[in-house]
């Protein structure tokens, strides 16, 4: 199996803080990869590096074998990769199924001029992002609230339907910020469940996770970063046996359930 | 959302609001209705061109009338000094709006909110400046006069109510594209870019690319308007062309529903016809007209459009439980 | 021909105009820190405190002008607190700052209409306000020029202290710099940004009383300054009260000097140019401010 995405050497320093320091990292295609490290170690700050939101100082990252350092976040979306963010981005003004179908701006190739001119093609794009958008509403089971303005949704529907907004590009890598923050346990196994759902169905995840109970479950690898710099990597088992970690980040020894 | 039912009936209604309009004009040979009428035509392609910057991408444009006074002068020059013919003159609009928008839409990528509004306020003052100074060009403060009305194969119009059909003509082209835009993805897309544009980014979008085509739209609008205004009044003078009126502009948008193309005939017809309706508080009018459009700004800060929709959506609520308690 | 220029004139009327510039700036800085709101009302707010001044109590009621300026300022801060009250905190809170900005420019209409109501269309003067002129060599030091320099460093200086020293300005400070923190503290959020406005108007009320001898009174007299000082503030650095001054004052030079170079009729453009200069090449102004 071949790494989907590929961290090499990659530093990013604002001003004299170090935020990443030197981490390098493969995501295995077709896995669950968490990340994961104290408050303020620097994971969302790689998280930002691999979207093109920051430019890195350092290093280079590769995306399917392609090197994406320094491109447009768009860009890099368009590539394959797809975002969910720790405070839900979301578009207060539209209902749940527009929010979707913006995720699919791109899946629809008519140019602004052409959309005017070519009546009959835009007709169809606007109906195949439409229906796209529905089922992947009925495939997250939030068809329900398809017509509610998003203000009006409850926190845990918000999350999900980032999610179904992130796949409407059929994204090979899914980047999911703190997925499960904020979340009661209830909704959290569902979540988890909707997670290895995509996962099934062939997509990488990557996330950024502190919930441990979320991390170790489902996570085929983890990386543990403290101070911006690699500290640990492995399976579940051998990170919490890995007294670096323990010292930085765990405390007690956490068990794993299985 | 509307569903289908509700928006035949929109429809329905614009339609019939149009023709009412026609029929004002048609009956009256009071030149006064006419040109308030022709002056509607205009100001409704304006705000349906601010509408995709304030509207749906959210900057705040001020420089309306300095997008307006630079296509009503390029076609004031291009047929009369130049001497061409109306209509191609007409589509010269296209390449004065395409430049604007990229003259304004570069800078809307660096500067937000505030900022952006000030350099169109500067961009509307200098273009006014620039009227008003460049007097080989422009006739400076003389004015500009002597336009030609457009003239089409069938007849020549230059009654102010054979001038009318015209106009109409042009603003419900306007309406008609406006309305293809801003309820599809590109709507969604400019709505997308006000409300989160990070997001819009992780999904592919190009932000850059697309607040310039806002731009370059309401440049393009703006320019078409400005046409219209020329061969309607027949004579241009910087003094139209004040901070002031873009303010109009952006309160017909305000008022009438920002975001919405209805939104924008109701603000435009509202801000248009009422002056003249109320002329006896002539004094009074402004006062209580901006009295009314800060209460708005606060209680009803989206603007009449989204109200009425959200009136009709409950009566019919209503009338739907009566009928089911009838069943 | 440069041989019969004054150049010291042009520095003159530059820092004197230039001064009107940054008071401006400082007033909306002030109001902007607080609300987080851009003032488009500011130029009704300075015609009405000149036509207040002039109109009312000199030319109405004959007062002294030690007077007139006194209850002008007492009249302005009323006036900011109510403005406060009804229109800057319910527009503050809402979702895009677009409403809010429309809000204000109808706010400046009504203020400008209930002027021009109040007062008649027709441009006055105040006889015999700082009219008088002194002489320095070959240049002209209008008393005006110098009341406006010392009236503006006075104040500057008054804010300063007042932010730096006193219980409420501190709290204001706070506020500005994170609301929900300073009503955690205890401190009256609301009452503070009622305070801030109030101080704002006052100082635009300063500012027409100042204008008074320079423009003659009328409902357009400080269409240009208001403009300019909103690019004052922005080319010293937005949020900056520093920055205000040193905005204004280069403003003001250099509309001056650049008449040496174009037309006289383009002086109203260099404001423009010079901001829109900046905003392209560095666009947070001269000095960064800590609060954009």
């Amino acid at each position: 199996m071949s790494a989907i995405l590929k961290l090499v050497d990659v530093t990013k320093q604002f001003g004299g803080l170090t935020a990443v320091d030197d981490l390098s990292m493969d995501v295995e295609t077709g896995t669950i990869h968490s990340l994961i490290g104290p408050n303020g170690s620097g994971k969302t700050t790689t998280t930002n590096l691999i979207e093109g939101v920051y430019p890195v100082t350092n290093g280079k990252i590769y995306f399917k074998n392609t090197d994406i350092t320094g491109k447009e976040t768009h860009e890099i979306a368009r590539y394959g990769l797809g975002r969910t963010f720790q405070n839900i981005k979301l578009y207060n003004t539209m209902t749940a199924v527009e929010n979707v179908m913006v995720g699919g701006h791109e899946l629809a190739r008519l140019g602004l001029l052409a959309s005017l001119v070519r009546v009959r093609d835009f007709n169809r794009e606007e109906r195949m992002l439409k229906e796209k958008a529905e089922e992947l509403l009925a495939y997250v089971g939030l068809s329900g609230i398809r017509d509610e303005y998003v203000k009006n949704l409850p926190y845990g529907k918000k999350k999900v339907l980032e999610l179904a907004r992130a796949l409407m590009t059929d994204p090979q890598l899914l980047l999911l910020d703190e997925p499960a923050a904020g979340l009661n346990p209830s909704e959290r196994s569902a979540f988890i469940d909707l997670l290895n759902r995509i996962h099934a169905n062939g997509k990488t995840l990557f996330l950024i996770e502190h919930n441990m109970d979320v991390v170790m479950n489902i996570s085929e690898m983890i990386t543990v970063i403290n101070f911006g710099a690699k500290i640990a990597e492995g399976t579940a088992a051998e990170v919490q046996n890995n007294p670096d970690v323990i010292k930085a980040y765990l405390g007690e020894r956490y068990k794993v359930k299985k | 959302m509307l569903t289908m039912k509700k928006k035949t009936i929109v429809q329905l209604i614009a339609w019939a609001v149009a023709l009412a309009a026609v029929l004002i004009v048609f009956k009256s040979s009071n030149v006064y209705i006419q040109s308030i009428m022709n002056m509607l035509m205009y100001n409704i392609v304006l705000v349906l061109g601010l509408n995709f910057i304030t509207g749906l991408t959210g900057q705040m444009n001020l420089g309306t009338v300095g997008m307006l006074a630079l296509g009503a002068y390029t076609y004031g020059i291009l047929t009369v000094t130049a001497g061409w013919n109306p209509w191609v003159a007409l589509f010269a609009m296209f390449a004065v709006g395409f430049a604007v928008g990229r003259l304004l839409g570069y800078p809307s990528l660096r500067l937000k909110g505030f900022y952006l509004s000030l350099t169109t306020i500067g961009f509307g003052e200098i273009i006014r400046l620039l009227a008003t100074n460049i007097e080989p060009l422009t006739g400076g403060t003389m004015g500009f006069g002597n336009i030609k009305r457009l003239s089409t194969w069938f007849y020549t119009s230059q009654a102010k109510s054979d001038y009318f059909y015209l106009l109409l003509a042009f603003a419900v082209a306007a309406i008609v594209i406006a309305n293809r835009i801003v309820n599809s993805k590109w709507g969604r897309a400019f709505k997308a870019v006000r409300d989160n544009p990070e997001a819009a980014e992780a999904s592919g979008i190009n932000i850059s690319r697309l607040k310039i085509q806002a731009f370059t739209l309401a440049a393009i609008y703006a320019a078409f308007g400005g046409a219209m205004y020329a061969g309607y009044n027949t004579y241009l003078n910087p003094s139209g062309f004040t901070l002031e009126y873009s303010q109009n502009y952006v309160a017909m948008l305000m008022i009438g529903g920002i975001g919405t193309v209805p939104g924008c005939i109701i603000g435009a017809t509202i801000v248009t016809i009422l002056p003249e309706m109320l002329r006896k508080f002539a004094d009074y009018y402004w006062i209580m007209f901006c009295t009314v459009c800060i209460v708005m700004a606060i209680l009803v800060p989206d603007g009449l459009w989204p109200l009425i929709k959200k009136l009709f959506a409950r009566l019919s609520n209503s009338a739907q439980k009566r009928k089911a308690k009838v069943a | 021909m440069f041989a019969n220029l004054n150049l010291m004139q042009f520095v003159v009327t530059g820092i004197a105009m230039g001064f009107i510039y940054s008071l401006v700036a400082t007033e909306y800085t002030l109001i902007y820190n607080a609300t987080g709101l851009v003032n488009f009302a500011h130029e009704s707010f300075i015609v009405l405190g000149a036509y207040l001044f002039g109109g009312t109590f000199v030319r109405a009621l004959g007062l002294p002008f030690w007077l007139a300026i006194l209850l002008t300022i007492v009249c302005m801060a009323v006036f900011g607190i109510i403005v406060s009250m009804i229109v800057l905190n319910p527009l503050r809170n809402l979702q895009f700052i677009t409403y809010a900005m429309f809000g204000t420019m109808m706010l400046s209409r009504i203020l400008t209409e209930v002027a021009r109501l109040a007062w008649g269309p027709i441009p006055f003067a105040v006889p015999g306000f700082l009219r008088s002129s002194i002489k320095i060599g070959s240049t002209f030091m209008p008393s005006s020029y110098i009341y406006i320099i010392a009236v503006s460093i006075v104040i500057v200086t008054g804010l300063q202290v007042f932010f730096k020293m006193t219980k409420m300005g501190k709290a204001m400070i706070c506020v500005s710099q994170n609301k929900d923190a300073a009503a955690l503290m205890g401190i009256n959020v609301t009452r503070s940004i009622n305070m801030t406005v109030a101080i704002s108007a006052v100082l635009c009320g300063i500012i027409g009383i100042l204008a008074t001898p320079l423009f003659n009174i009328s409902t357009g007299m400080a269409a240009s300054a208001a403009l300019k000082g909103f690019c004052a503030g922005v080319i010293g650095g937005f949020g900056s009260y520093p920055g205000a001054i040193i905005g204004g004052i280069l403003i003001g030079l250099l509309e001056q000097f650049g008449t040496l170079l174009f037309p006289t009729v383009y002086k109203d453009v260099v404001a423009f140019a010079v901001m829109i200069l900046f905003l392209l090449i560095r666009p947070s102004g001269i000095i960064k401010a800590k609060k954009a």
